[in-house]
């Protein structure tokens, strides 16, 4: 099948619009048909593209998506998605099932009215202000072929304000569901999350397939941070499904703010992450922190930006990957420094540890620094098991097969602590630990609950 | 029959020859000091016996309780009982010292076909081994030897060591870098640990260790040899007159 994706888009957009029921007049709609005018300028990126060097994008003529936009969650109940459920946490779940909002599945409760947490729909059918300020603004469509087509056609996804001098303690977990049960399904969720002047909030986005139809979710995120703001953003990809992903989230940071964002991909037939962040005032703050094991034939690509605009702002990026059989990772971090941008601190790291002769990394720092009063390191390694510590082992009577599952889940837990979410660390370091284990290892949480119940403080 | 019976042992490294033929024995209840200039062989010694890959045997044997030590690969080793306290103990972030010895343990129990030890007796066990060299509770549930000085390294060598229990414990100058208090702590360990069915082989450079433990045997270790052989006094010999003896005598 070689199919004219870009065209079929294109003709989809018509039937898109006129099917909107009356938001087909809206402001955000002339937005999308913006969008829509730079997307049909524009073409798939093909492996000549420098940020697409060492990612096929052939999945989108191999395979013959619909384009959902109408409410799909009649087929699926609460036991269905139970499986996709976080243990032991208390949160905001907002689900989504083939990009459009399902109430009936999602729990949301916020006493107080002026902390919005709402479907993207639900705010445009309103004409909510700050959804039409910001939609589209932040994450540009003009040259970007998936942006622009995520913009033109962004029916439905979160839309979350929260005013200034928020803590909000219960975390809000962002779950799209793909129902490929009946054909392939590709879907456009577009998600803006506005917070307020020293407010706190953290953010959950997971995604996931039922069906084993192909699933494409080309979602964009843009998340503005204020004054003081601290948002805490947890991305994790473990969907077993014949599903292909590409995300963008595009971040704003203003004075003194602090954006943290762990991104863990235990699984995943096709990951694209685009991380970016730009600094729009000083003293701002980011940490970008990235875990990835991957298996069989999985694939994932994580491009992160960071763009010091102005002066005395920090930036940390600390990406991990474990790739066992045929697994393939990218890694390219693009730092930007711009002239005024003095007293800069960016640091970056990629690390990587192979399992098999046969998994693969590229790895390429783009550091681009153009003042001089700046503290700028990038650093990548990729290797195998330091033999010292190795020897250690075996010396004590540890095989290398056991050390190497002690010394993996060492290494995975560096990037898994940064998660401040104890129910949804938990989480992760159980199921990374299961796929590690030999034997019965138990770990140091399992003695913290035995000190615990024999009433013993450490 | 001996605990350990090295015979004529040679090695090599790179090509060089570091070990020229030592002949040692060593049974149950003993413990044997070795001592000697730097360069002499002493850390060579110690990792052949653990079974380190880089040393290369080229003649000789060890027989380890009737075993043919050669046959056993490192992690045999340390089940049949051989400890060895590292000079230079590696660092394990991520890997609590807690895991690492309940990990070490559980192994050496599944070699013996025992069930996994038992959580309550587990710690029970750790808090006691820990008081044997002073160290605090909290360390259990840090990482193996990170961001830990010299001397609590050596420590928590002597801790595994109580933990493991061997049958025959090698320390790799583990004297080195370490103050009188740490010494002291290490010898009380070691002295509490010797029993009448087990060994030790205390590698040093100094004297001073041996005033605390106090040796059945001093070997002096040069060039590869053994080139004598005596009591506890023999080492405060060494401490007076230093090597320059021994080497003018071996040549």
């Amino acid at each position: 099948m070689n199919l004219d994706f870009k065209n079929k888009m294109v003709n989809e957009f018509v039937d898109f619009s006129n099917k909107l029921n009356g938001q087909g007049s809206s402001r955000i709609h002339r937005i999308r048909e913006l969008a829509f005018e730079s997307f049909k300028k524009l073409d798939i990126p093909t492996m000549k593209e420098e940020e697409w060097r060492f990612t096929s994008l052939n999945f989108l003529t191999k395979n013959d998506f619909s384009f959902s936009h109408t409410q799909t969650d009649e087929n699926l109940s609460s036991e269905d998605i139970e499986q996709f459920m976080i243990k032991d946490i208390n949160a905001n779940i907002l689900v989504f099932i083939n990009g459009i909002y399902s109430e009936k599945l999602s729990r949301i409760s916020y006493p107080r009215d002026e902390i919005i947490v709402e479907s993207f729909s639900t705010a445009e059918k309103r004409n909510a202000p700050n959804l039409i300020k910001h939609f589209a603004s932040h994450a540009k469509y003009e040259n970007n072929f998936f942006t622009a087509m995520n913009s033109a056609f962004a029916k439905d996804g979160v839309y979350i304000n929260i005013p200034g001098g928020v803590y909000i303690d219960e975390p809000i977990h962002i779950m799209f569901i793909t129902d490929s049960r009946k054909g392939a399904v590709l879907s456009n969720p577009h998600n803006v999350i506005i917070v307020g002047k020293c407010s706190q909030v953290k953010l959950i986005e997971t995604y996931h397939t039922i069906g084993d139809n192909p699933a494409f979710t080309n979602m964009v995120s843009e998340i503005i941070l204020d004054f003081a703001t601290n948002v805490e953003f947890s991305k994790i990809q473990n969907d077993k499904g014949n599903s292909y992903y590409i995300g963008t989230t595009q971040v704003t940071q203003a004075k003194n703010s602090s954006f943290t964002s762990a991104n863990l991909s235990l699984s995943g037939k096709f990951i694209r992450n685009n991380m970016t962040t730009v600094f729009t005032e000083e003293n701002a703050e980011a940490n970008l922190y990235g875990f990835y094991f991957m298996k069989n034939d999985d694939f994932i690509d994580n491009h992160t930006s960071i763009d010091h605009a102005v002066p005395n702002c920090n930036s940390n990026e600390f990406y991990k990957g474990i790739l066992d059989d045929k697994s393939k990772a990218v890694f390219s971090g693009k730092v930007l420094v711009r002239p005024d941008a003095q007293k800069t601190n960016a640091y970056q790291t990629n690390k990587n540890i192979l399992l098999t002769d046969d998994a693969k990394i590229h790895t390429k720092p783009q550091l681009e620094i153009y003042a001089d009063d700046v503290k700028c390191s990038h650093g990548a390694t990729t290797g195998y098991f330091d033999k010292e510590a190795m020897f250690y082992f075996k010396a004590r009577g540890i095989d290398e097969t056991m050390a190497k599952s002690l010394l993996l889940n060492a290494y995975a837990s560096e990037i898994i602590e940064k998660i401040k979410i104890s129910a949804l660390r938990d989480d992760i370091k159980r199921q990374v630990a299961e796929r590690l284990t030999v034997d019965d290892i138990y770990f140091c949480d399992v003695l913290g609950d035995v000190f615990e119940n024999a009433g013993i403080k450490i | 029959m001996a605990l350990l019976k090295i015979e004529n042992l040679k090695t090599e490294i790179n090509g060089n020859q570091i070990l020229k033929g030592i002949n040692l024995e060593v049974n149950e209840g003993e413990i044997h000091a070795i001592m000697g200039p730097n360069g002499s062989g002493k850390s060579t010694l110690a990792n052949v016996l653990t079974g380190k890959e880089a040393y290369e045997v080229t003649g000789g044997s060890i027989e380890y309780m009737g075993k043919n030590l050669f046959d056993l690969n490192p992690e045999q080793r340390a089940w049949e009982g051989i400890f060895l306290a590292f000079q230079y103990p590696v660092e394990i972030p991520g890997v609590s010292n807690a895991n690492f010895m309940k990990t070490a343990i559980n192994e050496k129990r599944k070699f013996q076909g025992k069930p996994p030890i038992d959580a309550m007796e587990f710690l029970r066990m750790m808090r006691e081994k820990a008081k044997l060299v002073e160290i605090e509770q909290k360390f259990l549930n840090r990482s193996v030897n990170e961001g830990f000085s010299g001397g609590e390294k050596k420590r928590n060598e002597i801790f595994q060591m109580a933990m493991l229990e061997p049958k025959l414990a090698i320390l790799d100058e583990t004297d080195s870098g370490l103050d009188i208090d740490a010494l002291k702590i290490v010898a009380n360990g070691v002295n509490k640990l010797s029993k009448a069915n087990n060994a030790f082989i205390v590698i040093t450079h100094y004297q001073r260790l041996l005033d605390y433990i106090i040796p059945d045997f001093v070997h002096v270790l040069y060039n590869g040899r053994i080139v004598k052989t005596g009591d506890k006094n023999l080492a405060l010999e060494l401490e007076e007159k230093g090597y320059e003896e021994i080497k003018q005598n071996a040549k």
